[in-house]
């Protein structure tokens, strides 16, 4: 089941700007490989999902995969054939704020090969740009 | 520990800018602080530094913590304390240097490096690392820049602590010692896997969403 928020303190809020890099939740931080978005957008709840069973399949029971975004922007949208006005439509979807260097998910447990072989299989659904990286050293 | 060393020169310009053009030619801007001690005086001493973002890289990809840098006709021993990086992670945007005593112990983080397939992981359990880093106590020349975990021994539902590591001669853990490490934790059952679906199913029957609502409509 997609992910969303329990509570919310309103249903529809402004579609916000992609401007800015990610200086938070931009490292590893529970696992040994992370992956890191290089552009920035929307990530549906639906494929947070789906990336995250195409993981855990391809893991087949090893390690342990961590999720590091939550969708918790509403998406609105406008129903077909409907003309234009009478307001913002009505919520479609959630979808998590992606920037450039935001850690998308992490794996923890495994080798490198086969946690590029998880990340190559979530990337291929991601709408954005991610590359794999090494927890970095303290 | 081995000191490595490291050229640097004073920068006299400071600012945004002048530190955006010192990177683009190659360089870091660093910052030099602590204490040095002459008979009873104590001197502080700050210093305004560029450094190699070369050699820098080359030091750190090293575990390297202690530098012995160099700047005009000066030497000092530091600690490298922390390091700034782009929100990428790729490039490191600034350094800070902390003098050190070579006579006086240091504290700072040291990585741990976990060797070895524990015996539990055989009987399909799973290692999980808890900690990768411990804060360390040492003398500057016994500081290690690793720390090696032997966890070939953990059964199922073992644990290491960091009262159970071996150190290095010289270094103390300031990390608390009953700080749990590394542990086996045990294979997933069959009967979690279910939960968990019934857990989704759950999920998907409640309401998308509740929204918060004001005052004024609960008085309502």
């Amino acid at each position: 089941m997609a992910q969303m928020p329990k509570r919310v303190k309103h249903r529809k809020v402004h579609r916000g700007k992609l401007k800015r890099l990610a200086h938070r939740g931009n490292k590893v931080s529970f696992g040994d490989f992370g992956l890191q978005a290089l552009e920035a957008g929307w990530v549906s709840a639906n494929v947070i999902e789906a990336a995250r069973i195409t993981a855990n399949r391809y893991l087949g029971g090893e390690g342990k995969l961590y999720i590091r975004i939550f969708p918790d922007k509403p998406i609105t949208s406008t129903p077909l054939e409907t003309r234009m006005g009478k307001g913002k439509g009505e919520p479609d979807y959630w979808a998590a704020v992606v920037q450039p260097g935001t850690v998308l998910y992490e794996i923890g447990g495994v080798p490198e090969a086969v946690a590029r072989g998880a990340f190559a299989r979530i990337a291929h659904k991601l709408p954005v740009k991610a590359r794999c990286i090494a927890r970095r050293r303290a | 520990m081995k000191t490595m060393p490291l050229k640097a020169r004073k920068r006299t310009e400071q600012g945004s800018r002048a530190c955006r053009r010192l990177r683009r030619a190659g360089e870091v801007p660093a910052i030099l602080y602590g204490s040095t001690r002459e008979g009873d005086q104590t001197k502080l001493v700050t210093e305004n530094l560029a450094v190699s973002a070369y050699e820098l890289t080359k030091l750190i990809d090293q575990h390297a913590s202690v530098l012995e840098i160099s700047y005009g006709a000066e030497k000092a021993l530091v600690q490298l304390s922390e390091i700034q990086r782009d929100a990428l992670g790729d490039h490191i945007v600034h350094v800070d240097l902390k003098l050190i005593d070579p006579n006086r112990p240091m504290s700072g983080m040291v990585e741990l490096i976990f060797k070895g397939e524990p015996k539990g992981a055989r009987a399909g359990g799973k290692l999980k690392i808890v900690e990768y880093a411990i804060e360390v106590e040492a003398l500057p020349r016994d500081m290690p820049k690793e720390i090696e975990v032997h966890v070939d021994e953990l059964d199922v539902d073992d644990a290491l602590h960091v009262d159970e590591l071996t150190l290095p001669a010289g270094c103390k853990a300031l990390t608390n010692g009953r700080q749990l490490v590394v542990h086996v934790v045990p294979p997933a059952g069959e009967g979690e896997g279910e939960a968990e679906g019934e857990g989704e199913a759950e999920a998907a029957a409640s309401e998308p969403e509740v929204i918060a609502k004001g005052k004024k409509e609960e008085a309502e």
